[in-house]
């Protein structure tokens, strides 16, 4: 009971202080504009039309899919390394890891998270519902979706390693660091070896669920071990 | 027994912070953890809060877990920082929902709080050392939990707020217990009616405060002149050891209380004899844990 109270009051709390976060705010401006960008210039996107086998389909909401595959992993990284670790770092988590479960704080964050980055790009994705090319709903389901779970794979990895690197410079270097280095690796290796091996799972839903589930718990449980000094 | 700390130790690598350590509080009691520093007071006050797991033992507080008596507990970390961008308002009201309280109430309580400290609400990056301490004070004692442990709350008041602080601690030990670690020996010593001392990571004394004292059996002279000298002067006595500091000596008796033939020695050795009273808790203490 408590935890289901405690769970709501430090949602709330996180969404309203990220909105409050001049950060976070310029991020998302800057990512919206530049989604916003994309549809204006979707023609741009025509040569990756085939890469995401989307046929029969406004090339602005290509743009809009594209452009979230590529920047929601760097978005994601940079607005949430020191969720986590800033507070660890700071001493600022001993004041809410006393009062309440670390599950309940985790997931918090997490969920206020994921739906400051998730919702504007949903929007986008719906938009495409009322264009005057519409899209069926259920396309745009499907996409936004992939996308929901897409974010919450790379939240997921961010979250494990904000709790294993404590330090939030760290945090962020390490990585966005791996992230070069991932993406290196899905072009020059074989899958296995790549941060985007869920892609070859069928359906890739699945893979990605395993990928945000798989670090998420890591990175709890790692969390609920930690020692708050 | 509000808290019982059952053979607890607590190792970071090879360190040992904390080494088997036992011990009760009562609930309704005032008391004081005592130790130098590195003695283990911070992780042991961590492990009662559930921020830190032991490596061995168990710790219950209201016969549960840390994690599950959360409610019951309020807590002044040391050296913690609150979100700069936040008011001393908003720190007090998610911590007063997060007890309990609807939004109105914890506003309400918050305000209360800020009123009684005379802090101003504003973002706490803007405020003193001193201010942020009092809002880390004011949100461990928010909605009086049962148990209040408080790591260092004067350290970094001004002698003023210090004592208002106590006051208002003194008040709370009608509806609270309280767990004050302190290196201002002279304060707990108004405050507390049991200690703990620590050192090393071992408990060495849990003990009523005034027991204590008696049991150190030590009385402080301070005199006019540099005390040192009289220290071989005084050794011929039996059943007591001497220590001088300063222009103050303390002896310690292993059996009868000798104060009187002490004092006719220092005056036929010509001593100038400013006061006498017993040894106090910083006395016993700094006596106790360095010892040589």
């Amino acid at each position: 009971m408590h935890t289901m109270r405690d769970f709501g009051i430090l949602y709330g709390d996180e969404v309203k202080q990220a909105f409050k976060s001049k950060k976070i705010i310029v991020l998302l401006a800057v990512y919206l504009a530049v989604l916003f960008a994309g549809i204006k210039l979707g023609n741009l996107f025509e040569p990756f039309g085939s890469y995401l086998a989307l046929p029969e389909l406004p090339l602005a909401f290509y743009a809009v899919v594209l452009l979230s595959l590529i920047l929601l992993p760097i978005l994601i990284i940079v607005v949430s390394y020191d969720s986590i670790a800033g507070e660890l770092a700071t001493g600022s988590m001993k004041y809410l890891a006393y009062r309440t479960s670390r599950q309940t704080i985790f997931l918090a964050k997490y969920a206020a998270l994921l739906t400051i980055i998730s919702v504007p790009t949903l929007l986008f994705l719906v938009g495409g519902i009322f264009s005057a090319d519409p899209i069926p709903w259920i396309t745009v389901l499907s996409y936004a979706l992939y996308l929901l779970v897409y974010a919450a794979a790379f939240l997921s990895l961010a979250f494990l390693f904000s709790v294993l690197f404590k330090k939030p410079q760290r945090t962020l270097y390490i990585s966005l660091l791996a992230l070069i280095i991932l993406v290196i690796l899905r072009f020059t290796s074989p899958y296995y070896l790549s941060l985007f091996w869920y892609a070859h799972l069928t359906p890739v839903y699945l893979g990605l669920t395993l990928f945000a589930l798989g670090y998420g718990i890591l990175g709890l449980i790692l969390f609920w071990r930690t020692d708050i000094l | 027994m509000i808290v019982e700390a059952r053979s607890i130790t607590k190792r970071f690598g090879k360190f040992t912070a904390v080494d088997n350590l036992s011990f009760t509080i009562k609930e309704g009691s005032i008391t004081g953890l005592i130790g130098p520093n590195g003695a283990g007071k911070t992780t042991t006050m961590g492990m009662l809060t559930g921020l830190i797991k032991p490596s061995a033992g168990e710790v219950l507080v209201l016969g549960k877990k840390p994690e599950a008596a959360n409610k019951d507990i309020g807590f002044l970390p040391q050296d913690a920082q609150l979100h700069p961008q936040r008011t001393a308002l908003d720190h007090l009201t998610l911590y007063g929902k997060l007890k309990g309280y609807t939004k109105t109430e914890a506003k309400e309580e918050g305000k209360k709080l800020l009123q009684l400290f005379k802090l101003q609400d504003r973002k706490t990056g803007q405020l003193s050392h001193g201010q942020r301490k009092i809002v880390g004070i004011a949100q461990a004692i928010l909605g009086t939990p049962r148990l209040i442990i408080l790591d260092e709350p004067t350290a970094g008041l001004d002698p003023g707020m210090a004592h208002h602080l106590k006051q208002q601690l003194l008040q709370l030990r009608k509806k609270a217990t309280l767990f004050i670690s302190s290196h201002n020996l002279a304060e707990l010593e108004q405050l507390c009616d049991e200690v703990i001392i620590m050192q090393e990571g071992k408990l060495i004394v849990q003990e009523k405060l005034k027991t204590f004292l008696q049991q150190q059996n030590s009385v402080a002279i301070t005199l006019e002149q540099a005390a040192g000298s009289f220290v071989s002067i005084l050794k011929t006595l039996k059943d007591a050891t001497v220590a001088s500091e300063a222009n103050t000596l303390t002896i310690t008796f292993s059996d009868k209380d000798k104060t009187p033939e002490v004092i006719a020695i220092l005056v036929k050795n010509k001593a100038r004899i400013r006061s006498v009273h017993q040894a106090s808790l910083e006395d016993s203490v700094v006596k106790l844990v360095h010892k040589p």
